[in-house]
């Protein structure tokens, strides 16, 4: 086998996979002239139009319950804005309980294409799985004791549900490598840290030190979330560049 | 207030323009708008796009109608994708299945209950209860692959739990036609029902069939190719309803009407002012297409639209909860099953029934919407909520 073919795989998306097309490509679109002046910003300018109408995405729910409505009083008395926090608070919520669902999607990848040498094992994932679940137990019972409704999908919430369907759609397509699954959970574990930390500021602005404590706790976990996901990506990154396989694993 | 169909002139057809700034508009908020407003909006998209569908193939039947429909097409276009666009960009596909199941479940049960012919209204209700169950397998879906709660879109109107189970509505073609009204005797109302349910199935159908190949999970896969083949049962069970001998001009001003009278119902209860604005142009828009088409019935077919057309609209669509009338439909005609044109009990269907034998090759390899909604009970905040929720995949790892 030539070297040409060790390297060779099926691609075509490539201009140098059709040299002779790929050359006429480049002179047809020479010869076209572009019906209208202007650049790339001219959509800038059409999406700024835009957001200088804009609505938004939504907001917060007003309190449903006694407790809310006292909770939010007493919130409002001290100068502070709880719908700030419970819309983060809903944010987490909201990633933790996909994030739960994404690990499940990665444990049905490792349980048939895992390569223990490299990790991670099904019961290490499963671990960290069982913590998000856990860590979005836990924002559960802090939006209730605030006298809200965790079932409230926020606007960050809905933001950040945008963000993760690229996500969700790696780690559950049959055709995703352990490389490419592994980078989606990495980012996943990025985002994660960031909004933890978020949540312990928030915490402290309000003076709200149990609530830092706990936090704090789920950030540890966090914390050791990413150090293992980067330690799986790298290792397997590595095992990738020995064997020297893309996009697949075998 | 009524509508007088024929009075109200709306406005002429050569005066309904747009720009595309106005066609792309700023989407409703999935958060903060009641789902109704979602309902309406992908209710109108459907009726609008079997507008289209039909005048196309109105078009390619007559080809001295084909000026005049290409006209009234390219307004009916530009309307669609004004209501189409105002869904915003933050509802998932999964999302706005949830929205499509919520119309097929309320839109379909305010129709049953005003229809008065009752073989029409039993045949609704027999289709309501499949989509009824389509709506809780996707909820399932939306659950387990993304984990979010389909009530977060539905807003506690329509209830989530089964109705008949997907995995035994795949019918034999066969089975799926109905009897069709009498053009003669048939009141306006029936048929504009028969429209305007045709549209909403065929838009789910076609919706389905875009979403469903852009999921990456199997079982999602699966699943939308599952519902989307009832879907195609749907539209071919409710199209067989209208009576295939009105003639092509009946069939549009039928459109037309249909058109007016859902817009006319949306306007009535819209609580979004810009929405309720929206409505209302569209209902001028579409008194003008129904004029339109009544001068060429007139000139045409030399008839009166009168033949054809009620003077007032009866009572709007009731875009409301329908749970109480759903739940009794739940508990007396879940076990309905249908042989040829008929309802009977699950019990009198023979075992070597066409409908069995096509349902028993489509589901054996494994029943998608079982799979997916296997334990499933729908709960506030998704079933992660229960705990031990995850014991089931901890079983069986390996």
């Amino acid at each position: 086998m030539s070297i040409k073919d060790k390297l060779a795989g099926m691609n075509r998306t490539g201009i140098g996979m059709s040299p002779v097309d790929a050359e006429q490509m480049i002179q047809g679109a020479r010869d076209g002239v572009p019906s209208s002046e202007g650049s790339a910003a001219g959509v800038q300018v059409v999406r700024e139009q835009y957001i200088a109408e804009r609505t938004g995405i939504g907001s917060m729910p007003p309190p449903t319950t006694l407790k809310g409505v006292a909770k939010a009083a007493q919130a409002l008395a001290t100068n502070q804005r709880p719908n700030v926090f419970l819309d983060r608070l809903g944010e987490r919520l909201a990633f933790e309980r996909t994030g739960v669902r994404m690990y499940d999607a990665l444990l049905a990848h490792m349980n048939v294409v895992g390569d223990p040498s490299l990790g991670p094992t099904a019961a290490e994932l499963r671990q960290i799985r069982d913590e998000e679940h856990r860590h979005f137990e836990l924002l559960r019972n802090v939006i209730t004791e605030m006298g809200s409704d965790p079932t409230v999908q926020t606007p960050a919430a809905d933001a950040v549900s945008v963000e993760s369907q690229g996500l969700v759609q790696i780690l559950t397509d049959p055709r995703s490598s352990r490389s490419q699954c592994l980078h989606a959970i990495l980012v996943v574990e990025l985002a994660d840290n960031d909004g933890w930390k978020m949540l312990i500021e928030f915490a402290r602005e309000l003076n709200r030190d149990d609530l830092v404590a706990r936090f704090e706790q789920a950030t540890r976990e966090e914390e050791r979330h990413l150090e293992r996901v980067r330690a799986w990506f790298a290792a397997q990154m590595q095992a990738d560049l020995t064997e020297g396989r893309v996009g697949v694993d075998a | 207030m009524a509508l007088d169909l024929f009075k109200e002139q709306g406005v002429p057809l050569d005066r309904q323009v747009f720009t595309w700034r106005e066609l792309s508009g700023m989407p409703i908020s999935k958060l903060d708008d009641d789902a109704f407003t979602r309902v309406r909006i992908i209710l109108m998209n459907g009726i609008e796009a079997e507008a289209s569908r039909f005048s196309h193939a109105c078009a390619r039947m007559n080809r001295p109608l084909q000026l005049a429909l290409a006209r009234v097409r390219r307004v009916e276009q530009h309307q669609r994708t004004m209501v189409n666009w105002m869904l915003g960009a933050d509802h998932s596909p999964l999302e706005n299945t949830i929205g499509f199941e919520q119309v097929a479940v309320e839109v379909t049960a305010s129709v049953a209950q005003q229809e008065p012919d009752p073989y029409l209204a039993a045949v609704y209700r027999f289709g309501m209860l499949e989509d009824f169950d389509h709506m809780y397998r996707f909820a399932a879906l939306m659950d387990r692959v993304e984990g979010k709660d389909a009530n977060n879109i539905l807003q506690s109107y329509t209830d989530i739990r089964p109705g008949r189970p997907t995995s035994v509505e795949h019918r034999a073609p066969e089975d799926d036609l109905r009897n069709p009204y009498d053009r003669r005797t048939a009141a306006p109302i029936s048929r504009i029902n028969a429209l305007a349910i045709t549209a909403a199935e065929h838009m789910a159908h076609d919706y389905y069939m875009v979403v469903g190949p852009q999921f990456a999970d199997p079982v999602a896969r699966q699943l939308y190719a599952e519902i989307a083949s009832i879907e195609e049962q749907h539209v071919t069970q409710y199209e067989s309803l209208s009576d295939p001998t009105e003639t092509w001009l009946e069939k549009w001003l039928l459109h037309e009407a249909t058109e007016v009278y859902a817009y006319w119902s949306c306007a009535r209860q819209e609580s979004n002012p810009r929405l309720r604005a929206l409505w209302e142009r569209m209902v001028s828009y579409e008194l003008g297409h129904l004029h339109f088409v009544m001068e060429l019935f007139r000139n045409v077919e030399h008839r009166d639209p009168a033949e054809v057309l009620p003077t007032s609209l009866p009572e709007p669509i009731a875009f409301k909860s329908h749970r109480t009338f759903v739940r009794d439909v739940l508990r007396n005609e879940t076990n309905l099953r249908a042989v040829g044109t008929r309802f009977v009990d699950a019990g009198q269907v023979p075992p070597d029934a066409a409908s069995n034998i096509y349902r028993n090759q489509l589901n054996k390899d494994g029943s998608p919407s079982e799979i997916v909604a296997a334990g499933w009970r729908w709960t506030p905040g998704t079933e992660l909520v229960n705990v031990g929720a995850l014991a089931g995949i901890e079983g069986r790892a390996k």
